[in-house]
């Protein structure tokens, strides 16, 4: 702050006293008429409001109006109409004294622009009325109600876009046939393509109104849709079941939350409460955000990444620049970035300017004071329930119209407002935008209602148009844009042209019983030992959890067996649970999970589980495995290996002193809750943890064998109703966060989630995979951060993967081997078919001799699956038109 | 009215075809003051993942032999020294071979890794490669990326940003895909990965079981369909467009001489030797396992010597960005937390024969003038000191008072306040020294000290490019330098 005068206000020529000589060294003012509109205004634009105005006031000066300016702040008034010699801002844009020059940041004047200034001044200083650079009022913040116009289409938003379309002489196309429509609706609202049979189906329905009426199915198949829609909400949410900073529990998913909501087609308005003001650890992980390792910019600091993710998701604000400084592309400033972080700060922020701290403490606030009062004083808790209370109040129109601006670009190629992140800007169409948010706001936020307004409406149906090549043209819609299908409907198509897809999604965290996904499935016990260790040792906690739970110990077996092996620290707190299983026959399908209090491993026969899917923020402790090849007809011996005990991670002498309660590795309840499913072709058989289990801590050998000899072993206990065991939580750096190895994790929750799973019938869609090459290579983005779209362009890379790479030639050759029976037996009919299913319509008569030229009089596997191949690279099926 | 697509291309516009390329972020227009003569037009980076010990590569400091009972805070190397042409440059023992080359290349002693806090690879990684420290609000681009992205390939049919070496599906392969990758840029410019060099060929080759006749027929049926497919009907022409050429430029990839070059086997046999330590069989090497005793070291001697020869084929048919590794996997290869003496011996025998034969070929071949090759890791070790010798960060290894077993003689510990880079060719000094560090512990930079964003701006302007060069993401602008505040240091440059 430039402070030359500590001088009280003395009358104004005091100020302005230049000596003649440095009057003569001021540039002359222009020897013309000036406009303030035409030249001024501009010249305060580019120099003077980033500062002086649209809410600031460096200096105590605020140049909105000319009174304002005239006032002028700290140092005086600005300038004196009439007396430009005598202004004050003619001297400090003039840089008489380089020292004292306005503005401080940006480029010096010109005497060309000096002079008009002095000109303007000299001519008194003239201002329209109306004239001010106050802060414009946001776009698409205030809810507006929107009267429809008076029109022939009976659907409301046709009535709308005809009012477009006729307000710029334009005359809209007709919509596009049935099986252009079709191939759209199913890959957007579900994202399959339809088979040859439902678009047949479609086709020869003679219902008139039978679009709507299939948008309403697509819209009522609330699995596929949900399946088809995480991949929409895991990006935005930068929701992943895979990438950095799971490590060490430093993130957490919000899948199995996700998944239920979208089931559930839960509000919006609820669903964003409870990701902005969570009751529960399920949708907690996206405010909480990554909780990384090491030293983090003050920027990427979890308040501050809620703050960003919160505003740029919800509301279509960019607070990451102001997260660092003042914005330099809009105006949000730095303690509009902090005011939000403060929200979800557990302890006072201070605010940290580029790197460097200002001493200044945040007060928790919400964005837009417009929409309510956040009382900074309550505790956190209340505070965020403040800012859920505001964020989804009837007040703050911009929830409702980001949202469907968002919905609306997904299924047209581009949002009425773009870029959809930045919302405080005109939409192309005002009425269109501000019509759905209030739809959708008069229908309890249902988004279903609004994809189906979009989907019925003329504008969806229309033909797809190029996209704008020149994006700063004036956009004019005129239809939606060509689409690329996304990897997830890439992936899906394949699978679906072959039937054949992953068995396991990538996560234990979705409860796949509600939509009823998986069939009800029996809970297993959590069990665990009351026997006490070797010389009545235990570890620290273990006593205390046993005086707790346990009645008296039992007597110690009768033959004192002396443990083999390995006398480490590890092996004296092995604990072993051994089952017998009969089962009728060999399962063609068993995936079994595991959850444990600690490591713990599966043995069924004597052959060691694998671990096809471990949950990574729970360090394994949640595992699925798959027991098709392990399990047998007949007795099968099943024996989970329980490590009641670690060492990991002992604290070192500044961390205990800083640290001085810190329990970082307790370890309470070694237990274990084990479930598998073995299917065969008739029945489903259950295999759950329970208390016809046996246990025994360090047993001697063999107990793999069937023909072991577990009579001296202990019935294994349930845990009293309610009690979990405890995960011991992540191995996080303490240093500089709060201790957070003490975290633990309730296993209980956990348990149905990891048991559906298991249960589940075996058919995953892409996005409930990892990301694989090749869904890389089709532009899954990596969900560090925030994605709230995705580039559609075709790489060389792409390419490359598409043709050499492993990952679609394998599939193409499974499909061929089992479509080659059908294509042999009528190949005609069978490329009927598959050109249906991929490119909804039937082949052309050339399309149909070169293609069976192709395949030849006998065709192998591999001209099946060049064919196919050379079908799905296709322009023609990989866009959406 | 329907038009083909040859109607299409006859009266689409070069500009047109041209601006089908990928993605959004616009360049920033360059800073005007700067006109940038390249002296490189190719990068390879050897890149020396976990962390290589410089008092035990090329920065030797006083030698003690192993002792029982020898005490730790004496130790400094574990290596003696040995002489290279250049009078004032010394390397450890067992890197004989690129000691006769360092009068091709400079040195630089005094590369300091940023601060981030508790040591942690993989964002001492992310640091060197994107050169931000993570995280950052958008997705960083590599090196690799940025490159390919201002400069595209060299020759059209070589991807231009090449990556051999590492596998992202073990250890923390997460982590590293954060930052092997191009990012807000677009994968347009992302790495062409080549985790097994000997079977590079693999990758630009039709899948495993097609012959190439079945190949041809392939792609010949493909293209009947896309010809005859009515454009005008359906849409985007300029989508279509963008994906039938991503498909010819795949093609033309594929049957192009550029193509051979990713196979080894065309190599002769005696120069495939040159490239391996001595009695490495280069027929066994994929399957090696994971175990910290050093056998996992001994058992992949040979894979980073093959990535160095095949960076030598693909620099001759026109690579732009290639970075070679010697593979990040937690506690292996340069990561030793234990028996670093003995692992130190495998690992300066992985690289030594190597990279003094790339030097030695690209030179013979009349590239190393444009070829630009870098040597680094991303921090150094010590023996006592843990992070920077002035700040507390938590301990990674302990060390005993007294040393009674080999297992603790080595640098174990992250050390972040010095290290090696090497630079050759592309315009840079030769047989030239930069930077110096402490002879007693700790052996810390005292002279020129050089950190990430003027290292890069460096390689920038060998390559032509600005360090204050910004591509807008979200209306910001992203300087391929942090900040657009590298400088290079010009006194590296002949």
């Amino acid at each position: 702050m430039r402070r030359l005068f500590l001088l009280p206000l003395l009358s104004l020529s005091a100020w302005a006293n230049l000596s003649p000589e440095q009057i003569a060294k001021l540039p002359p003012p222009a020897t013309r008429p000036v406009d303030f509109v035409k030249e001024i205004q501009p010249l305060l634009e580019a120099s003077c409001v980033k500062c002086h105005a649209k809410g600031k006031t460096k200096g105590d000066f605020s140049l909105e109006t000319r009174a304002g300016f005239l006032k002028g702040g700290e140092t005086g008034p600005a300038a004196v109409p009439g007396k430009s010699a005598e202004s004050y801002v003619v001297e400090l844009v003039a840089a008489l004294d380089p020292d004292n020059a306005m503005p401080i940041k940006g480029s010096r004047w010109t005497a060309e622009q000096v002079g008009l200034l002095r000109a303007w001044i000299d001519q008194g200083a003239k201002w329209p009325e109306g004239i001010t650079f106050a802060k414009p009022e946001p776009h698409n913040l205030k809810p507006q109600n929107v009267a429809l116009p008076a029109s022939a289409e009976r659907h409301p938003l046709d009535k709308l876009l005809a009012a477009y379309a006729a307000g710029r002489g334009q005359t809209l196309p007709p919509a596009v046939d049935d099986r252009t429509f079709a191939r759209r609706a199913y890959l957007d609202v579900v994202g399959l393509l339809p088979t040859s049979e439902q678009l047949e189906a479609f086709l020869f329905d003679p219902a008139p109104d039978k679009r709507a009426q299939l948008v309403r199915t697509l819209l009522a198949d609330r699995r596929n849709y949900t399946e088809h829609w995480l991949t929409f909400w895991n990006d935005l949410l930068r929701n992943d079941y895979k990438g950095t900073g799971f490590i060490d529990g430093g993130r957490r998913q919000v899948t199995g939350w996700l998944y239920q909501s979208l089931i559930a087609n839960k509000p919006y308005d609820r669903f964003v409460a409870e990701l902005i003001s969570p009751r529960d650890e399920t949708s907690e992980p996206f405010t909480r955000g990554i909780i990384w390792r090491g030293v983090v910019n003050a920027s990427m600091l979890p308040p501050m990444q809620a703050a960003q993710n919160i505003s740029q998701v919800f509301m279509g604000v960019n607070l990451k620049c102001a997260s660092c400084h003042d914005s330099f592309i809009n105006d949000w400033a730095l303690s509009d970035a902090y005011g939000v972080a403060a929200i979800y700060s557990d302890d006072p922020m201070e605010l940290i300017h580029c790197d460097k701290p200002t001493g200044k403490i945040a007060a928790p606030r919400s964005l837009y004071p417009q929409l309510g009062d956040l009382d900074p004083k309550l505790a956190k808790p209340a505070r965020t329930a403040r800012f859920a209370e505001l964020m989804t109040g009837p007040a703050n129109g911009r929830l409702a119209t980001t949202i469907v601006n968002r919905l609306w670009a997904r299924l047209l190629g581009r949002g009425l407002v773009e870029p959809l992140d930045d919302m405080d800007r005109a939409a192309w169409s005002p009425e269109i935008l501000e019509f759905l948010a209030s739809d959708l706001v008069a229908h309890r936020y249902d988004l279903k209602r609004t994809l189906e307004m979009i989907l019925t409406s003329r504008a969806y149906q229309l033909p797809a148009v190029e996209g704008p090549r020149d994006e700063k043209q004036e956009y004019v819609f005129q239809g939606p844009l060509s689409r690329r299908l996304t990897a997830e409907q890439f992936a899906d198509s394949v699978s679906s042209l072959t039937n054949d897809w992953a068995r396991m999604p990538a996560t234990l965290d979705i409860d796949f019983t509600v939509g009823k996904v998986a069939p009800p499935v029996k809970l297993p016990q959590w069990i665990w030992t009351t026997e006490p260790h070797a010389a009545g040792e235990f570890r620290r906690g273990e006593a205390e959890a046993l005086k707790a739970l346990a009645p008296a110990p039992p007597a110690p077996p009768k033959k004192d067996k002396k443990p083999e092996g390995n006398p480490a620290d590890l092996l004296k707190h092995r604990v072993i649970f051994r089952k017998v299983v009969k089962l009728a026959d060999a399962p063609t399908d068993a995936q079994a999970v595991l959850l444990a209090s600690q490591g713990a491993a599966v043995t069924v026969n004597g052959v060691r589980a694998k671990n096809t899917l471990t949950d990574q923020s729970r360090g394994g402790r949640v595992a699925a495995m798959d027991l098709t090849k392990l399990l047998r007809a007949g007795e099968n011996i099943i024996t989970i290996e329980v490590m009641s005990h670690t060492d990991k991670g002992a604290l070192n002498e500044d961390e205990k002193r800083q640290f001085p309660n810190s329990l970082n590795h307790i370890n309470r309840i070694p237990g274990v809750a084990f479930y598998a499913r073995a299917l065969t072709c008739c029945e489903a058989e259950e295999i759950c943890t329970d208390a016809s289990w046996r246990v025994r801590r360090v047993p001697t050998g063999g107990w793999n064998s069937p023909s072991y000899d577990d009579s001296d072993w202990f019935a294994a206990q349930p845990l009293p109703a309610g009690v979990t065991p405890v995960d011991e939580g992540p191995t996080l750096e303490p240093l500089r966060r709060r201790d957070y190895a003490n975290e633990k994790i309730e296993l209980g929750p956990r348990l149905l989630a990891a048991v559906a799973t298991a249960a589940f019938p075996g058919k995953a869609r892409a996005s409930l995979r990892p990301a694989d090459p090749l869904a890389v290579a089709l532009d899954r983005p990596n969900r560090e951060q925030v994605a709230t779209s995705r580039l559609a362009a075709a790489t060389t890379l792409q390419a490359l993967e598409l043709t050499n790479g492993d990952t679609l030639n394998t599939r193409l050759i499974f499909a061929a081997r089992r479509l080659l029976d059908q294509v042999s037996e009528n190949p005609r009919a069978w490329l009927d078919e598959i050109y249906l299913h991929l490119l909804a319509r039937k082949p052309s008569a050339a399309e149909q001799t070169d293609a069976l030229a192709f395949l030849g009089e006998t065709p192998k596997a591999e001209q099946v699956a060049d064919l196919l191949w050379a079908l799905v690279m296709q322009p023609e099926f990989q866009l959406i038109n | 009215m329907t038009t083909t697509r040859r109607d299409f291309l006859k009266t689409a516009s070069a500009a047109t075809l041209a601006s089908l390329a990928a993605g959004a972020p616009r360049i920033l227009a360059a800073p005007a003051a700067e006109k940038l003569v390249p002296t490189a037009d190719t990068i390879i980076v050897l890149w020396m993942a976990g962390g290589m010990a410089h008092t035990e590569t090329f920065d030797p400091k006083r030698y003690s032999a192993f002792e029982r009972g020898m005490d730790p805070q004496r130790v400094l190397s574990t290596f003696p020294a040995i002489d290279t042409p250049v009078d004032r440059i010394k390397f450890s023992a067992g890197l004989e071979k690129m000691a006769s080359v360092m009068d091709r290349g400079t040195l630089i002693r005094s590369y300091t890794a940023g601060d981030l806090g508790f040591i942690l690879h993989s964002r001492h990684q992310f640091n060197w490669h994107t050169g931000y420290a993570p995280p950052q609000s958008v997705n960083c681009p590599h090196l690799g990326a940025f490159i390919s992205r201002t400069l595209g390939p060299k020759d059209p049919a070589v991807p231009a940003f090449i990556n051999i070496g590492q596998r992202f599906d073990l250890g923390e392969g997460e982590e590293l895909k954060a930052f092997t990758t191009a990012g807000f840029l677009g994968s347009e410019y992302g790495p062409f990965n080549i985790p097994y060099p000997q079977d590079a060929a693999a990758a630009v080759r039709p899948p495993a079981g097609m012959t190439p006749d079945r190949f041809a027929n392939r792609d010949k049926f493909f293209r009947k369909l896309a010809d005859a497919s009515p454009i005008g009907q359906f849409g985007s022409a300029y989508q279509k467009e963008s994906l039938l050429r991503s498909m010819e430029n795949a093609h033309r990839l594929l049957s192009s001489p550029a193509a051979k070059a990713f196979d080894l086997s065309l190599e002769p046999r005696e120069n495939v030797a040159k490239y391996l330590p001595p009695g490495v069989d280069p027929t066994k090497f994929n399957d090696a396992k994971l175990e910290r005793d050093g056998s996992y070291e001994k058992s992949v001697l040979g894979r980073f010597g093959l990535g160095c020869l095949l960076a030598r084929r693909l620099c001759e048919v026109g690579a732009r960005f290639i970075e070679v590794t010697t593979e990040y996997i937690p506690f292996l290869n340069w990561d030793t937390h234990e028996n670093g003496h003995e692992r130190l011996v495998s690992m300066k025998e992985m690289v030594d024969a190597p990279i003094a034969q790339l030097i030695r070929d690209l030179e013979e071949r009349g590239l190393l003038d444009r070829t630009l090759i870098v040597l680094a890791s991303e921090f150094s070790r010590d023996m006592m000191i843990e992070g920077k010798p002035d700040k507390t960060v938590r301990d990674q290894v302990k060390v005993p008072d007294r040393i009674d077993d080999e297992k603790y003689y080595g640098m174990h510990r992250h050390f972040t306040d010095a290290g090696c880079v090497l630079l050759w060719g592309g315009g840079i000094k030769r047989g030239h020294l930069h930077g110096e560090t402490a002879e007693e512990r700790p052996c810390k930079t005292i002279k020129d000290r050089v950190v990430i964003e003027d290292l890069h701006a460096t390689l920038y302007r060998a390559m032509g490019i600005s360090p204050k060069l910004a591509y807008t993401v979200e209306e910001r602008p992203f300087y391929v330098t942090r900040d657009g505040l590298g400088k290079s240091v010009e006194s590296l440059f002949a």
